[in-house]
């Protein structure tokens, strides 16, 4: 069996909330082993993004950690005090932004950030090993003419230079596990496809782990080896991207990816999921979609599905593929 | 390299501004007149003060004395070049004294937030409660007169505006990933708020200080005028205002040349901070830029 890097087991996180407890992400498992890249797919208050931020131990004050571990190289994240944890991030975890202008401070040039987080992560001290690290680094994230780069303050670079520069930032760490949250989401759709092609390449290369939290099927198809289906806080399905691509099995999965415009499709209104997220302060009791859900049955409203593996490495959280239940 | 090429910008778009370029040389000149004063003045003692002329008393503007004299027979020419000094030095240490106080407790309330914080902002907003001259007129009346403590008492009624400034500067800036990114280093608090933090935050605290450097002169002569301000016969333009008021219908000229002093002044200060919130503002700035120098 493959190292795994990363496993996430049964992690049920709460916000706490004036007007009650809102059940953010609801016993959620997967894991990542070396080399792979898993794709967190929802659409908006899903709770992905939470996820991965519960994994770099930076949720909100308000948010709770019922239950659940997150294992890194074998050790759990959330057992961990403080100053251990903080050896760990920024190191073997390191994470992209959405908004990459935002991450730089705009009175440091992009060496000076490489090299502080080089000084202070890894402890090297010589100044020509620093910039020789720094501009590998720039290199390997696909910038141009890296000792301008180098030299540059964010305000001089454009938005996709400066999401090649922090994705620079974060490999020359040399993490055990990326975290991407929606890296591409603020570029536009040009610069979308160049980035990610940059990080495909990268995890080719260097063998590198990637947790990409998106709200885009597209990007999950181009990028990740698996992917984790989340509604509402709950995991739906789970499997190779490939396979769920070709063979959706949750109704919800299946929705979804009618609702993906297609070039040279049929001019027809676009088909979306009717309804809205449910209310995460009190959820349903049974199967989290089932309100939305056109197949569901009385079992569907009773009784919470639990996650199957249907096919060999691909799971599923319907009643549908449950025998006995379903008449 | 980079900041030369900045800082050439700023003097282009400072120069572009009529306006605002003339209030930089006056408050230029206002500096150069302070710091020369004392070789400067026609008469040295005369603007000392500890001097009687009893036969050129109160003679009105002429080649000779171009500024008049005043009761006591002293060249007001001399008396208010040597008042730039006094108004420099107060200026300069009020508003220095009070960003020292106001910007670390702004910085460090908006910071750590919370009980800490909270505390540290009602200190400043008692200090806001009262008007700021009728603070200093107390302060300065309890503590007796003198140039230190004239600006004592200005600095105390002065730091809180910074610190309001400061403490919200710094909460909007805590929150930007760049300083998660600084905290996840490792860096001491102490480095994050003065080496990432302070730098990120100080540019309108010293667009406000400039403005302030005129209102302080302004204070300081109405805390002289008052009579709580220094001691005469110092050549403080706010005492030279008042020592004319007893002579107005004889000679009006002793209290009209320190007045339009303070006047030019502080219209300088003003005229230049309004052209460096201009510069430094990036959206206004970026309009500049693209309209040539004018909006």
């Amino acid at each position: 069996m493959k190292h795994k890097v990363l496993e996430v087991n049964d992690l049920t996180i709460i916000y706490r909330t004036l007007e009650g407890n809102v059940h953010a992400v609801d016993d959620v498992s997967f894991s990542i082993e070396k080399g792979e890249s898993l794709c967190l797919v929802g659409e908006s208050g899903s709770g992905k993004s939470t996820i991965a931020l519960a994994i770099m131990r930076a949720l909100p004050p308000n948010a709770k950690i019922l239950r659940g571990e997150i294992i890194l190289n074998g050790k759990d994240l959330l057992r961990m005090d403080e100053k251990e944890f903080s050896k760990i991030r920024g190191k073997e975890l390191s994470i992209i932004f959405q908004d990459p202008a935002a991450s730089f401070n705009p009175l440091f040039t992009v060496g000076e950030t490489i090299s502080d987080v080089l000084k202070y992560k890894l402890g090297i001290n010589d100044k020509k090993k620093i910039k020789e690290i720094a501009l590998r680094a720039l290199k390997e994230a696909g910038l141009p003419d890296v000792e301008r780069v180098y030299n540059s303050y964010p305000h001089e670079l454009s938005g996709g230079m400066l999401q090649r520069a922090s994705i620079a930032i974060a490999i020359s760490v040399n993490p055990s596990l990326l975290i991407a949250d929606e890296p591409t989401t603020m570029l536009d759709v040009t610069l979308q496809a160049q980035i990610l092609e940059t990080l495909k390449d990268l995890k080719d290369r260097l063998g590198l782990s990637i947790l990409f939290v998106t709200h885009n099927l597209g990007v999950a198809a181009f990028i990740c080896d698996k992917t984790l289906i989340v509604y509402a806080g709950r995991a739906l399905e789970y499997g190779s991207t490939e396979e769920i691509l070709k063979r959706p099995l949750h109704p919800y999965t299946r929705k979804l990816l009618k609702s993906v415009p297609r070039i040279g499709a049929k001019r027809e209104k676009l088909p979306f999921i009717p309804g809205s997220l449910p209310d995460l302060r009190n959820p349903p009791r049974g199967c989290i979609f089932a309100p939305r859900c056109e197949e569901a049955r009385e079992i569907c409203f009773k009784v919470r599905p639990k996650m199957l593996e249907y096919h060999p490495g691909h799971y599923v959280a319907c009643h549908k593929y449950s025998e006995g239940n379903w008449g | 390299m980079m900041v030369s090429s900045e800082v050439k910008l700023m003097m282009k778009l400072l120069i572009k501004n009529k306006v605002s370029f003339a209030g930089f040389i006056i408050v230029l000149t206002f500096i150069f007149v302070g710091i020369l004063a004392p070789f400067i003045t026609p008469y040295p003692a005369d603007a000392r003060g500890w001097v009687f002329h009893m036969n050129q008393r109160l003679l009105p503007p002429s080649w000779k004395h171009p500024f008049g004299t005043d009761e006591f027979g002293r060249d007001m020419l001399s008396r208010v070049i040597l008042g730039s000094r006094y108004s420099l030095i107060i200026s300069v240490s009020v508003i220095g004294l009070a960003l020292l106080i106001g910007v670390p407790i702004g910085l460090v309330a908006g910071y750590l937030g919370g009980k800490v914080g909270s505390a540290l902002m009602r200190i400043a907003d008692m200090f806001l409660a009262f008007p700021p001259l009728l603070l200093a007129v107390a302060m300065a009346a309890t503590l007796g007169r003198g140039l230190r403590n004239v600006i004592i008492s200005l600095a105390i009624s002065w730091w809180p505006w910074y610190t309001r400034l400061m403490y919200v500067q710094t909460n909007s800036i805590k929150t930007m990933p760049y300083i998660d990114a600084a905290k996840v280093l490792g860096l001491r608090t102490p480095t994050i708020l003065f080496k990432h933090i302070l730098p990120n935050a100080i540019t309108p605290v010293m667009v406000q200080a400039a403005l302030d450097m005129g209102s302080a002169i302004l204070e300081a002569a109405g805390l002289s005028f008052l009579g709580v301000g220094v001691k005469p016969p110092t050549p403080e333009w706010g005492l030279l205002v008042t020592e004319g008021w007893a002579s107005i219908n004889r000679a009006w000229w002793i209290s009209l040349f320190p007045g339009l002093a303070i006047l030019i002044t502080v219209l300088g200060f003003n005229l230049m901070a309004d052209g460096l919130r201009e510069i430094t503002d990036p959206r206004l700035r970026r309009l500049l830029i693209s309209r040539g120098g004018r909006i």
